[in-house]
């Protein structure tokens, strides 16, 4: 695993605009960043990455069938009771998933650590899944990277096929909802909404705030069409506790990511695991935290519900902290090894890995100044060689 | 190769739209009035005319609604849209024809499908935007037939979408306004 440097093609700005990618630029500073990329070996890739990524996955799925039949641990994972039946059934009908993304410390050597697991609103999906790609056989064509190189990244391809699948067996239209002033979440919805739409879905967009409640307790859309099924791009654990939150169990409408998922969007799942796999390669040790605990050097202090690194505070085996503020200060938190990102110059760089229904579906790199990933890092794309 | 083969965006990009076939198709007929429908004969008379009847009745509930008569005429055509019967400020396309469906569980003799006794059990309207004058489609925007007589449509599309009214608005996205969410 190697950071290489490249020149940008000189056109990308004007082809990510073309092509929908609006926010690869934020607030003025880079966020998709190609004047460098990641090289891996294949075996980094399919047995480091790959391999446990799917390994993980279904140790995620046998977490939450464990804990839809376990009232104390989903009370740990502070899942309002009212919505534990709603949770539970939406994993005992088979409700599906489509997708959700892990991330990982990696440096090339060693196993792949679990930070966390993006299972409800993971976003950064279509600079993953397409404009990587995009970058990769432009640059391919022109000559500049090594011949042969490859991707992990089938993204795409596996995220159709879910929704060709899906097509034949669920109700439409299907609405895609994100917070009417986010840039970046209406990206990864509208390209939620575009594989979609390529698997024969009429797929539509509707604003979170936009969404009405009818007479009978239905979700409706503008035109007062009931929604039929909705992905949002909104944490569970906030719908749990807004004022639409109670008409869920019976609204009737399909929703993506599934209840289910509750489970595992949540830092609570983290302990969780390693209770269930102590000294599991790929995890991190970690356990719930009682409030007002002191945090202890060598562990990270998170949330059970935090977007984007907010709220995590990291106590270096030395005593050294670092902190990121946030709105979650209210929430109860666990406490995780401090297992610090690679440094590669003068960024700290971390592994995104893609799960498409129950596949390893690629990886997503992103780097920031700091040990803690915020909104602010910026993401490179990579390649891998035999 | 573990990278996409071939990637297109048709709706972020500038690709046209396609649509894919799906499995579990129903049986269904497609006419443009009651007259052509007698004419082809797979339903009877009189059953032309309560398929028929059916449709238009959805028609008022489930028909794309505008606010305006320009947003309208945008999607369908000038000679095609109307003010809304039942008011309210409200315009929509005219119906351009009807498709009557029969749900069926089991997957019985084709031709019986088709000409069973116990009529249909579903009836839509169904309309042709002016970007694409070559199909009907349907309330929901599904394309269904380029031509009348019968066609097989997905379960889905064989029912008319379901409205109700809506009394209250912005139940949910007060957390993200409160925190400031904007993705993971």
């Amino acid at each position: 695993m190697r950071r290489i440097a490249l020149p940008e093609r000189p056109h990308w700005r004007r082809q990510a605009e073309s092509l929908g990618f609006r926010f690869h630029t934020f607030d003025g500073e880079p966020y998709w960043d190609e004047t460098a990329y990641y090289a891996f070996d294949r075996r980094q890739i399919e047995e480091d990455i790959e391999a446990p990524t799917e390994e993980l996955h279904q140790m995620c799925l046998d977490l939450v069938a464990r804990a839809v039949a376990d009232e104390a641990m989903l009370k740990q994972l502070a899942i309002p009771e009212a919505y534990w039946d709603y949770v539970r059934d939406s994993w005992l009908s088979g409700q599906p998933h489509i997708y959700g993304r892990m991330d990982f410390g990696y440096d090339g050597t060693g196993p792949a650590k679990l930070y966390e697991l993006n299972y409800d609103t993971p976003t950064s999906l279509y600079e993953s899944a397409f404009f990587q790609w995009l970058w990769l056989e432009e640059q391919l064509a022109a000559g500049t990277l090594p011949a042969g190189a490859d991707q992990f990244n089938s993204l795409q391809e596996q995220l159709i096929a879910v929704f060709g699948y899906l097509r034949e067996r669920m109700p439409a239209p299907f609405y895609f909802a994100s917070c009417r002033d986010s840039l970046e979440d209406r990206g990864t919805v509208d390209y939620l909404r575009d594989c979609a739409a390529q698997a024969g879905f009429d797929a539509r967009w509707i604003a979170v705030e936009d969404i009405g409640a009818s007479v009978d307790g239905r979700y409706t859309d503008l035109e007062h069409t009931v929604l039929p099924a909705l992905f949002k791009l909104y944490p569970w654990e906030y719908m749990f506790r807004e004022e639409f939150g109670p008409l869920l169990p019976r609204a009737d409408t399909l929703i993506f990511e599934p209840p289910w998922k509750a489970i595992l969007s949540n830092k609570g799942a983290l302990p969780l695991l390693w209770e269930l796999h102590p000294g599991h390669p790929n995890l991190l040790p970690a356990h719930f935290e009682a409030p007002g605990a002191e945090l202890k050097p060598g562990w990270v202090r998170k949330p059970l519900f935090s977007r984007e690194g907010a709220n995590i505070s990291l106590r270096k085996p030395d005593g050294e902290t670092e902190t990121v503020d946030g709105p979650y200060g209210d929430i109860p938190t666990i406490v995780q090894a401090f297992h610090p990102l690679p440094r590669f110059g003068d960024s700290y760089t971390l592994i995104g890995s893609w799960i498409v229904a129950d596949n390893a579906a690629g990886i997503g790199i992103r780097e920031d100044a700091s040990l803690i990933t915020k909104d602010s890092s910026r993401f490179l794309p990579h390649i891998f060689v035999d | 190769m573990k990278r996409s083969r071939l990637l297109r965006l048709v709706l972020m990009g500038t690709a046209p739209f396609a649509l894919t076939a799906c499995d579990e198709p129903q049986p269904a007929v497609v006419y443009g009035s009651v007259e052509e429908c007698v004419k082809d004969g797979t339903l009877k008379p009189e059953e032309c005319q309560t398929e028929y009847a059916r449709a238009a009745e959805a028609h008022e509930r489930v028909a794309p609604r505008y606010t305006s008569y320009q947003a309208c005429v945008a999607d369908f055509g000038a000679d095609q849209c109307q003010a809304a019967p039942s008011g309210g400020g409200w315009f929509m396309p005219a119906m351009a024809g009807f498709m009557a469906a029969r749900l069926l569980d089991n997957r019985r003799d084709r031709d019986e499908r088709y000409y069973g006794s116990s009529g249909f059990y579903t009836s839509q309207p169904l309309y042709r935007s002016r970007a694409d004058r070559g199909h009907w489609r349907t309330a929901a925007d599904v394309p269904v037939a380029s031509r009348s007589g019968k066609v097989e449509v997905s379960r889905y599309d064989a029912k008319p979408p379901a409205k109700a009214v809506t009394v209250n608005r912005g139940g949910f996205g007060s957390q993200a306004a409160a925190r400031g969410f904007w993705g993971g």
